[in-house]
């Protein structure tokens, strides 16, 4: 592929310029007038941790495949290369045919989490596209968003035409069914955006229209159009499609140099602080032979020696010991690392990990209790005995690991100084059963992460903890670890605030964020570029106090900003999970008793009978 | 044990693609074929593959080679076929020999490499004047990382190509190996207006 000069004399002076050239093993470019549709699929931070995004590889794939279609993916340029592409007058251009992103019919942009927001703004401006919706014609891109943000899509309203609310695999194509069904008709770019509203799973901001009651909280939300449905009900497929195999393979060294495949889509487990295992209900599993087959044609295609089969919760598939044993018996003479992320604290999860690790030996173990009392698993709803969980550690040294990992959460509603010195407490007994083991060469890290409520969850109505309360706690954490040789990392920092002023954020939000981009934010999710300032000042500056979005218990009743927007599991049920939450009650396992969380009766039509591919629903 | 001499090219956007990444770009590529691979030994085996030289990012490469080793004996074609199959559009494989397994290393062999520079046309005239004061003075000093370094007796050769720009001949040993974009920078021609291209590997025993 020769690359237009103007990109070439650029790249002699930017850092890993490959990021910017494509050219990968395995990637699809085809001639661009030889199709009728052309999608650019964006990941708004550099290619480095944008390409290694399952997500993006599923679409790219998918759409690829489709007839009459060039996906073509672009990435945030990183400061260098942003700098000589503005001052060489350059548009953001895409990696395959070396496009400007603005002559494509639609931009398709993976919204995975609050702190890309700014990157979205700079990414649009690059590519010469007017930020606003409403500025944008029909001789503009479309500009459409998915991914785990999008559940709740206010924040971003402004700036978004159309979101997909859910799973991208089939609304995807019908959405390019329907782009190209207009551009034939030649219509109005507003009759597009009707016809998008029709499909399920597609929410058009521009059709709904926000109340507000004086003090800022929302009166109410209402659509505008008689076509536009009052709730926006997400998507999902009912089974999971083939996994992807021929995964591009990058020429520069990026996050994850491995392939990954999704075992399990959904969890069960109703952990009351977990986005994730809300809004992906229900769960899907893949089958084993499915799952085996894809890892050997995708260590073909690829030449790499790493997967990563991927799920919220490994061990809660139901077929999880099959699939290690034929992993194991498929792949034992070669050389191949395995990853099992995301296992539960039992005895069974290290005989799986060990069966894996007899293929490429090296790595720690970790596990997640997310809390060191009783009381407070309670609160969340992650039950666990703590003496299993000490078991479970001492089975981790016994058989080899030198190093175990623990993930913890503070600033949990509810949560008392008591409750975060036992992290540290429970740190200490981990550490001396791996001295008994194996003596004092063995290591115990606790990772603490701020917790932040999430919408949709059942804990979507707390406050989040304030700044200077969370200091104090890891404060706490950290005297009472000196000494200990115990390691602590901690994640609290200015860009958890964002996150947390963002992910309950309204529509409201969108001119803070375009003030904010304005003064200069972006890579808000790199902790040395996370601008402060840059937010506090765009708060100012629009009049809007953050702790409004971040500090504030909502009333029950309260009207949410997501209220709209149907993840199938219905507001009753959380509600009712938080009240449990602040009696200390818990819920089982789902999978054993139905809670009637509505995602059956939201879904129940196309749930699938074949029992492999079975879904958690009882 | 097999040793495998891949001749290839590097081109395309595959020239922005540094030497480490390029190393495992070519393992994964190695793993891709299903050759019957020699790998290292060690707690984490590695495939056996030597590189002649690292070819500066932004250039182009056309007659660059390797080396990797096989576990069993194969005809030159089955393996040529399998590499071609293997390796991305933008490094085509132009030629493959078995060697000597006593032969030294490609890097050890390895005594100058041969560049061809184009210039924009608008200044090539000027380039002309700069480059010849130049290669009559004494001494070329250039700058690479925190050394300052006399590349003019590395210049073993050099020929103006006209209304195009130069060939050049520059010694390529450990310590002493001379960089065209070097010598523009040196006369105050912007290297990312020219075009370089390696156009051949001169060893000491490999032909």
């Amino acid at each position: 592929m020769q690359l237009p000069n103007e990109i070439e004399q650029l790249l002699y002076r930017v850092e890993k310029p490959g990021r910017y050239v494509g050219g990968e093993y395995n990637q699809t470019v085809k001639d661009w007038d030889s199709v009728d549709l052309h999608i650019a699929l964006a990941f708004p931070d550099i290619y480095d941790l944008g390409q290694p995004n399952l997500g993006l590889a599923i679409l790219y794939d998918l759409l690829n495949q489709a007839g009459g279609i060039a996906a073509e993916r672009v990435f945030s340029p990183w400061l260098d290369m942003e700098a000589a592409m503005r001052s060489a007058g350059l548009p953001l251009f895409s990696l395959e045919n070396k496009r400007p992103i603005r002559d494509f019919d639609i931009l398709g942009i993976t919204l995975p989490y609050e702190s890309i927001y700014t990157n979205v703004l700079n990414l649009l401006d690059l590519a010469g596209i007017p930020l606003y919706s409403r500025e944008r014609t029909k001789a503009h891109p479309l500009v459409i968003a998915g991914g785990q943000a999008c559940f709740n899509p206010e924040t971003m309203a402004d700036f978004i035409d159309a979101f997909v609310i859910g799973e991208g695999e089939e609304v995807f194509i019908e959405i390019a069914e329907a782009y190209r069904a207009w551009k034939k008709s030649g219509g109005e770019r507003g009759s597009l955006l009707e016809s998008l509203s029709e499909i399920q799973g597609v929410y058009v901001p521009e059709f709904y229209e926000v109340a507000y009651q004086e003090d800022g909280r929302i009166a109410s939300i209402s659509p505008t159009s008689s076509i536009a449905p009052k709730r926006v009900r997400k998507r999902i497929v009912a089974q999971l499609p083939p996994p992807v195999t021929r995964f591009l393979v990058p020429n520069v060294g990026i996050v994850h140099d491995r392939i990954a495949i999704e075992i399990m889509r959904g969890c069960t487990r109703g952990c009351r602080f977990c986005h994730a295992g809300v809004v992906n209900r229900p769960v899907r599993q893949r089958p084993v032979a499915e799952i085996v087959d894809a890892m050997e044609a995708g260590l073909q295609a690829t030449g790499y020696q790493q997967v990563g089969l991927l799920s919220l919760s490994s061990s809660d598939h139901t077929q999880i010991i099959q699939i290690v044993d034929a992993v194991y018996e498929r792949f034992k003479e070669r050389r191949v690392q395995v990853s099992l992320p995301s296992l539960r604290i039992a005895s069974f999860s290290v005989d799986l990990m060990q069966r894996l690790q007899t293929l490429r030996p090296g790595g720690g173990f970790t596990l997640a209790p997310e809390a060191a009392t009783p009381r407070m698993r309670a609160v969340i709803n992650k039950e666990l005995d703590e003496a299993e969980l000490l078991e479970t550690a001492r089975q981790v040294f016994e058989r080899g690991w030198l190093s175990l990992k623990l993930y913890f959460m503070i600033g949990l509603p509810g949560e008392t100084m008591d409750d975060v010195l036992a992290i540290a407490e429970l740190g200490k007994k981990i550490q001396r059963i791996g001295w008994q083991a194996r003596g004092k060469r063995i290591s115990v890290h606790l990772g603490v992460g701020s917790f932040i409520p999430k919408p949709h969850t059942p804990f979507q109505w707390a406050a989040t903890d304030s700044s200077a309360s969370l200091m104090d706690k890891i404060n706490a954490l950290k005297d009472a670890l000196r000494k200990t040789g115990i390691k602590l990392s901690y994640n609290h920092s200015d860009s958890t605030l964002l996150e947390s002023w963002l992910s309950r954020g309204d529509r409201s939000l969108g001119q803070v964020i375009h003030a904010a981009w304005r003064n200069g934010a972006k890579f808000d999710a790199w902790n040395e570029h996370f601008n402060i300032d840059a937010w506090q000042k765009a708060f100012e500056s629009v009049g809007i106090d953050p702790a409004f979005y971040a500090h504030r218990s909502r009333d029950l009743d309260e009207v949410l900003p997501w209220d709209h927007i149907d993840i199938g599991v219905n507001k009753q049920f959380l509600r009712a999970d938080w009240l449990m939450s602040q009696r200390g009650q818990t819920r089982d396992d789902c999978r054993d008793g139905c809670f009637h969380c509505g995602i059956l009766d939201a879904f129940s039509e196309v749930q699938p009978l074949a029992n492999e591919y079975y879904w958690g629903c009882p | 044990m097999t040793r495998v001499r891949v001749r290839y090219q590097k081109i395309g956007s595959l020239r922005y693609i540094g030497h480490i990444d390029l190393h495992s770009l070519l393992e994964r590529a190695l793993r891709r074929s299903g050759l019957p691979l020699r790998y290292s030994q060690g707690f984490k085996p590695k495939v056996r593959l030597n590189l002649a030289s690292a070819l500066p990012l932004g250039m182009e490469g056309l007659a660059e080679k390797m080396d990797f080793w096989l576990n069993v004996q194969m005809e030159t074609d089955g393996i040529k076929a399998a590499l071609i199959a293997a390796l991305p559009a933008e490094l085509p494989v132009t030629g493959v020999r078995i060697v000597d397994n006593a032969l030294p290393s490609l890097q050890a062999d390895l005594r100058a490499a041969e560049y061809q520079v184009t210039l924009p046309s608008e200044s090539c005239a000027e380039a002309q004047v700069v480059l010849t004061s130049a290669l009559q003075q004494e001494k070329i000093m250039v700058k690479r990382r925190n050394k300052v370094m006399d590349m003019r007796p590395w210049v073993e050769a050099f020929e103006w190509a006209a209304d195009r720009g130069f060939n050049i001949r520059l010694r390529s040993i450990p310590q002493e190996s001379g960089r065209p974009d070097e010598l523009l920078d040196y006369c105050g021609i912007d290297p990312a207006r020219a075009a370089i291209t390696r156009t051949k590997l001169i060893f000491q025993t490999e032909e």
